[in-house]
């Protein structure tokens, strides 16, 4: 396929091109200078998971081919891997007008026939991505003209590569191309069944009118992308590649935090280049709104807001920052877009974050703005106020006595660490299970099934204390690390290896959190351990209860956070009697939160509805015959508890710990 | 009240925090202080949150924190100092050091110092008494105000809102003045992290009861013998078998002869 560019007109070309590469380069260069006023983070360990990452979330767009987005997941994933067949062809057309180069294998049928078929699906998608904006409306994504110009663009290139090719099949002999492939490409390419619509006689201006209408638009293209949302065809490439590889339920670490001035993100010099990186890439598709329990329940909290306002404000205030780095900016108290009140209602349950296609990290966000505000501005709400000043005063954040919280544990024969040195795991309690009565019974059925199993292990008793993840959740990192060093010194004192927790919370801290200052131990949450047990045959059940279906609720701190989906319904499953249900489809990866994390338990929720009772609604309108509701978490239990009281349902369906249903069973000798 | 650089000193008292479950000692007449948490008695807390709200408004004012007590209640000054005061007082005295000596250190600081008001909590929350406040005001021939919930500038002089069954009071005084704080509107502010570490490095000056000429005179009260309140015996929980009368019966006859409450 010989292109138009005889002559004078590769240099016109060449001119055309340099001058979108120049406006493209330009404009690029503006926005990488406003993302280094963004503080510096390291994001280049783990190199081969960031490889796997550029191969499954970037070229095989994984993480857009999802519940409940498959077809619309499909749809993207055709017009990106069209974009890359098709950009090759754009180098070859691109080379060969200007320097005569081909790329290899572009005179190929199978080429012909791969670009053509991905042109037809790239149109078709096209169209259907349209009609869907101007006709059914996604909720809560943003409808902005930029939308529609970029896809009438990109229809409009497809057109006009079909049409030139058209043009050329009219013209040419297909027999020129290389036959790679054999017969397995023997019938018509698209373009060249529409070879014969084109007019005798006008295959040559055709072909070259479309050629360079084709040339034209992709320069167009180029030099419209860096001002738009779809800019994410870039940016997603690089903000896959640097993504978080550490544990997702893992906050960052505020380093030497004695000799700090300023705490989390006051202004938007505050956010790492990354979170600025986040704002460029966001596609604006509202994934995150559509699966948030804030937002779902009627609070003002939208995270995808959050990472727009975040480079709206670069977008705003960048470039006054770029001339002098010590300018005036909106600090939080004075937020023109964030507000508190949307900062204090994330859950931190990572719907967002698991929802997000392009691997953008909404809850680092919310956190280091709520580090700002309770550090900096001492601007927590008075009841997150109480749970830490409760937490530093008595280790707890209900502000129980410090010294009652082994009593639990009176008359089990549970020893302590103290009693018993060399017992092999540590269980750690936490505060719901130590204080909050309903959870004491979890405790007791996990200690019930310890030993029922022959496990040797021990408690801190009055020597354990928060393990200060409401008060990280709350951006309080100080008291975090005041809470976490003190643990630490604890169970290193007492040469601990091994940690049980019934709490995913507990569990996620201590696996994930506490290893950032120095405590490293082998950290197992009470249901994957009892699975274990279960498989290893050390915990039988006895067969006589009733028969009963059990929903299951996913712990967000389990589930998304960790990961954690299968081994409590595989314990669930193993209990005689029990028909696992599920709360579909608001299960596993797209559970819903019951409200609690991000010490959201300490917090009054005025606004809209309890995230809670929303649940408890999902709950039931599954219709399973549940008669139970079982989960693995104390928080979602005080949560389920309150929702099922609250919806006058707490005869019929009774939230409990999957422990408590094994425990119920176990057989005793 | 003047228009600027108002001088506020509120006197503290470090107290066992109200989460720590207290025990009596082994000479049954204090309590067992080993390891416990000690902190600001709550009353107090209000006292300095009115100060510093006072102070959010004015910044030309200066809020200053005054304790009398053993040289733990260092923390609690700090505390103060965390939460926004500017600076803090420390006077070493026993801890059984009595309300009146400890009323008279604090007038020798109120001379040096020169308020324009002294805010006190209505009482301290481990021994109740609410002495130290009159008593001070007594020593320095002040006027004082008790159960204070919000101070506002008045003319040369101060408003003093006091709650009362069902409202408020609205007094009003010339300066200076001796207030008995019951309760700020908010809660007393989360000292920041900069305000922690700037407490941290401040100088708080020790000063001991002879220095400011007080001697502390025989005690005028002394504590006897000290017990835990009797442990809560469980409740009574009446089944119901179908018979709803009787059980009502037997509910009557409980509550009138053994309750005693029929």
């Amino acid at each position: 396929m010989i292109p138009p560019t005889q002559g004078l007109w590769a240099i016109v070309l060449l001119v055309l091109t340099l001058g979108a590469a120049a406006v493209f380069g330009y404009r690029v260069l503006g926005l990488y200078r406003l993302l280094r006023l963004g503080r510096d983070e390291a994001r280049i360990d783990h190199p081969w998971r960031r490889l796997r990452d550029e191969l499954v979330v970037y070229l095989g767009q994984r993480k857009l081919i999802k519940r409940p987005y498959y077809i619309r997941g499909v749809g993207h994933a055709l017009i990106f891997w069209g974009f890359l067949v098709i950009t090759y062809g754009s180098a070859d057309l691109f080379l060969r007008g200007i320097v005569g180069w081909q790329m290899p294998l572009t005179e190929t049928v199978a080429y012909a026939w791969i670009l053509d078929v991905f042109a037809v699906a790239v149109l078709a998608a096209v169209v259907i991505a349209w009609m869907r904006r101007a006709f059914v409306r996604p909720p809560r994504m943003h409808i902005v003209t930029e939308g529609y110009v970029i896809l009438t663009l990109i229809g409009f290139l497809m057109l006009t590569l079909l049409t030139f090719e058209a043009a050329w099949f009219a013209s040419a002999e297909r027999d020129s191309l290389l036959n790679l492939g054999g017969d397995l490409f023997r019938t018509k390419t698209p373009a060249e069944m529409l070879a014969s619509l084109v007019p005798p006689g006008a295959e040559r201006t055709l072909f070259v009118g479309a050629w360079w209408a084709h040339v034209g638009t992709i320069l167009a293209f180029a030099v419209y992308l860096p001002r738009t949302k779809h800019l994410h065809i870039v940016t997603t490439l690089f903000n896959v590649g640097f993504r978080k590889q550490t544990p997702r339920g893992a906050l960052d670490l505020i380093d030497d935090i004695e000799n700090k001035e300023t705490f989390g993100a006051a202004n938007i010099r505050d956010f790492s280049w990354k979170q600025l990186l986040d704002g460029y890439t966001c596609t604006e598709c509202g994934r995150c709104s559509d699966n948030c329990p804030a937002l779902a329940t009627g609070k003002t909290l939208d995270p995808q807001k959050i990472v727009l306002d975040i480079r709206d404000q670069l977008l705003r205030e960048g470039p006054k920052l770029l001339g002098d780095a010590k300018a005036e900016t909106t600090a939080p108290a004075h937020w023109v877009e964030t507000k508190p009140d949307e900062l204090w209602a994330c859950t931190t349950c990572a719907a967002c974050v698991e929802a997000c296609p392009v691997t953008i990290e909404h809850i680092d966000k919310i956190v280091d703005m709520r580090r700002s505000l309770t550090l900096m501005e001492g601007a927590a709400p008075p009841e997150a106020q109480r749970a830490m000043t409760n937490i530093e005063r008595a280790g707890n954040p209900w502000g129980e006595p410090r010294e009652t919280r082994g009593d639990w544990a009176q008359g089990l024969e549970i020893p302590t660490f103290a009693e018993k040195p060399d017992a092999e795991y540590l269980y750690f309690v936490g505060c719901a299970a130590s204080y909050d009565r309903r959870n004491q019974r979890v405790a007791r059925a996990l200690a019930a099934i310890l030993k029922s199993a022959g496990v040797s292990f021990a408690i801190l008793g009055a020597a354990e204390t928060c393990n200060g993840d409401p008060a990280r959740r709350m951006g309080n990192e100080y008291l975090f690390q005041l809470q976490a060093q003190q643990n630490i010194e604890t169970l290193n004192a007492a040469a601990v290896k091994k940690v049980i927790t019934s709490c995913p919370h507990c569990f996620n801290t201590i696996a994930n959190e506490y290893p950032q200052l120095g405590g490293n131990y082998e950290v197992v949450h009470a249901l994957p351990l009892v699975k274990k047990l279960l498989d290893e045959k050390k915990i039988t059940m006895t067969d006589g209860a009733a028969a009963e279906i059990v929903a299951y609720h996913d712990p967000c701190y389990l589930g998304r956070h960790n990961g954690i989906y299968d081994a409590p319904r595989d314990v669930l499953d193993a209990v005689p009697g029990v028909t696992r249900a599920e709360i579909a489809p608001h299960n596993r990866e797209r559970g819903f939160c019951c409200g609690a994390g991000g010490g959201r338990m300490w917090m009054e929720e005025k606004m809209g509805q309890r995230v809670n009772h929303r649940r408890v609604d999902q709950l039931l309108a599954t219709k399973s015959g549940a008669t139970k509701v079982a989960s693995g978490c104390p928080y979602c239990l005080i949560m389920l508890e309150e929702g099922v009281g609250a919806k006058g349902v707490q005869e019929s369906i009774k939230p409990v710990d999957v422990l408590e249903l094994v425990a119920a069973r176990l057989e005793t000798n | 009240m003047a228009a600027s650089d108002v001088k506020f000193l509120v006197c503290l008292k470090q107290v066992p925090d109200s989460t720590v479950r207290v025990k009596v000692a082994a000479d049954g007449k204090s309590i067992a202080t080993d390891g416990i948490t000690w902190s600001i008695s709550p009353y107090d807390e209000y006292a300095i949150e009115l100060a510093l709200e006072h102070k959010d408004g004015d910044p030309s004012t200066t809020v200053s924190v005054v304790t009398v007590g053993p040289a733990r209640s260092r923390d609690a000054l700090r505390q103060a100092l965390a939460m926004g005061c500017d600076d803090a007082t420390l006077v070493i005295a026993d801890d059984k050091a009595g309300g009146l000596d400890v009323a008279k250190a604090i007038a020798a600081i109120v001379k040096e110092a020169k308020p324009d008001l002294v805010l006190c909590g209505k009482q301290a929350s481990d021994d109740d008494q609410g002495l130290v406040g009159p008593a001070l005001a007594e020593a320095l021939g002040w006027p004082h105000v008790g159960m204070l919930t919000k101070i506002a500038a008045a003319g040369d002089g101060v408003e003093l809102w006091r709650e009362i069954e069902g409202g408020h009071e609205v007094w009003s005084s010339t300066l200076a003045v001796v207030g008995l704080v019951h309760k700020s509107a908010k809660e007393p502010r989360y000292p920041s992290l900069p305000g922690i570490m700037k407490a941290k490095k401040k100088e708080i000056p020790e000063k001991d009861l002879a220095a400011l000429g007080v001697t502390p005179g025989a005690p005028r009260a002394e504590v006897i013998a000290m017990e835990p309140p009797p442990q809560r015996g469980g409740g009574k929980i009446l089944k119901a078998d179908g018979d709803v009368k009787a059980l009502a019966v037997e509910l009557a006859r409980l509550l009138h002869e053994e309750a005693k409450v029929l």
